[in-house]
């Protein structure tokens, strides 16, 4: 009876004290810079006919479903998804055909908790997304502009800033950096945009 | 030896160069890490842990040691599993012959936090009754879980890094300090500017010329020479 006394009293005490052990190794903070690449991200085009990954993208459908617009006036543009923490964030940009017939380009936020994934409309939230802020700006065309390696002559105002936001020997694009040029060069940069 | 240890790093830089290659077609956004700080802990000298979970729900898995821990201790592929965030191979011959004479030796750790994530790169030698085998594992919190994962991305090369250098070389790039190794130090110097260490940097650093052996014996891990 003795003995399990002393064996219950002691394991606590051994996990106790190996937890501690542990906390001690956490390390000495050293003042560094690393952009780390984006987990899981991927960028579905869907207006590329060669762009095989868009075309199976089984998730479009039901990102769709949320919108409550019909088949008929709505034609997707790009998706990028991505996982912050464990959560899916996606950000859906699509044309709608307006009864007018004109054509307006939106850009929403998905996030995908508890298995579900449910359409964003609270504008806090959507303000606090970074990649929502710059995707709901730029369209595709910027979007490969920022991508390319080479610079577009037609297009000197994107060139200018794209090696401030770009890292030199990665070429991993700082999200936020484009964040704060598109909002410091709000002018300058209007006429590549989407209002 | 060397042949071997060449065909390595040659192996492993074809995988990354084909990966980066795939990579192009990816969006390639990142962000910085957490408060622009990564931590680095160097372990005291000999210091062991041994495979004596009982269970996995034993632990809480809050430090990355813990998960390590959870692998020498695993009495069967369902425990092992638990610990990886990729699918492992059942391993029968592991389970039944696993014994308290295998420790993992741990030598250094570099964490950080980045879009969410808490990231653990551990050095460490696998040390059994017939050998002493230099490994790494690279970590990540979630789910209130420290799990191993199989890295890419800058994450490979971070792998790279604590797999094929010595503790003296790892120390030297945290702590901003000399090995003695003119090339190397030189280096070190490229990685810092204004006391901050660039990590992208350290990463993706080459020597400007080729190393000595007896230069090469400072600068990798040792046991890679036996």
């Amino acid at each position: 009876m003795i003995k399990l006394i002393l064996a219950i009293l002691f394991l606590p005490t051994l996990l106790f004290s190996q937890g501690v052990d542990f906390e001690k190794f956490k390390g000495t903070p050293i003042k560094a810079t690393f952009v780390k690449e984006i987990s899981d991200e991927r960028m579905f085009i869907y207006v590329d006919n060669g762009y095989d990954e868009a075309k199976n993208d089984t998730e479009l459908i039901i990102l769709k479903e949320k919108l409550n617009i019909t088949q008929e006036t709505f034609s997707p543009i790009y998706r990028y998804s991505y996982t912050e923490g464990i959560t899916k964030v996606s950000i859906l940009k699509y044309k709608v055909l307006t009864s007018s017939k004109t054509e307006k380009i939106f850009t929403d936020l998905f996030i995908k908790a508890s298995g579900k994934w449910e359409l964003v409309s609270d504008v806090k939230i959507k303000s606090k997304n970074v990649f929502y802020e710059v995707l709901n700006k730029i369209p595709l065309r910027f979007y490969k502009e920022l991508r390319s390696s080479s610079n577009n002559p037609t297009q000197k105002e994107i060139n200018t800033f794209k090696n401030l936001i770009r890292d030199s020997i990665t070429n991993i694009i700082d999200i936020k950096k484009l964040a704060k040029v598109l909002e410091e060069n709000k002018a300058i940069l209007s006429k590549y945009l989407d209002e | 030896m060397k042949i071997i240890l060449i065909s390595v790093f040659l192996f492993v830089l074809n995988n990354i160069i084909a990966q980066n290659k795939y990579l192009s077609s990816y969006p390639g956004f990142g962000v910085e890490i957490k408060d622009k700080t990564v931590y680095y802990n160097k372990y005291p000298k000999d210091y062991r842990i041994y495979g004596n979970y009982n269970s996995f729900e034993e632990f809480n898995s809050i430090y990355p040691e813990q998960t390590l821990k959870s692998i020498l201790s695993a009495k069967n592929f369902n425990w092992d599993k638990k610990n990886y965030d990729y699918l492992i191979e059942n391993n029968p011959i592991k389970y039944e012959t696993s014994n308290k004479e295998v420790y993992f030796e741990l030598l250094s750790k570099l964490t950080f936090n980045s879009n969410g994530l808490s990231y653990s790169i551990i050095k460490y030698y696998v040390n059994t009754p017939k050998s002493v085998i230099p490994s790494c594992s690279v970590l990540v919190r979630k789910n209130k879980m420290w799990y191993v994962i199989n890295p890419t991305g800058s994450l490979s090369k971070i792998f790279l890094m604590f797999n094929y250098l010595s503790v003296i070389s790892l120390n030297a790039i945290f702590e901003n300090t000399s090995i003695g190794v003119d090339k190397f130090d030189q280096q070190i110097k490229h990685i810092y500017l204004e006391g901050i260490l660039s990590l992208t940097k350290a990463i993706n650093s080459i020597s400007s010329s080729k190393m000595t052996d007896e230069e090469l014996k400072i600068v990798l891990e040792p046991l890679f020479n036996n």
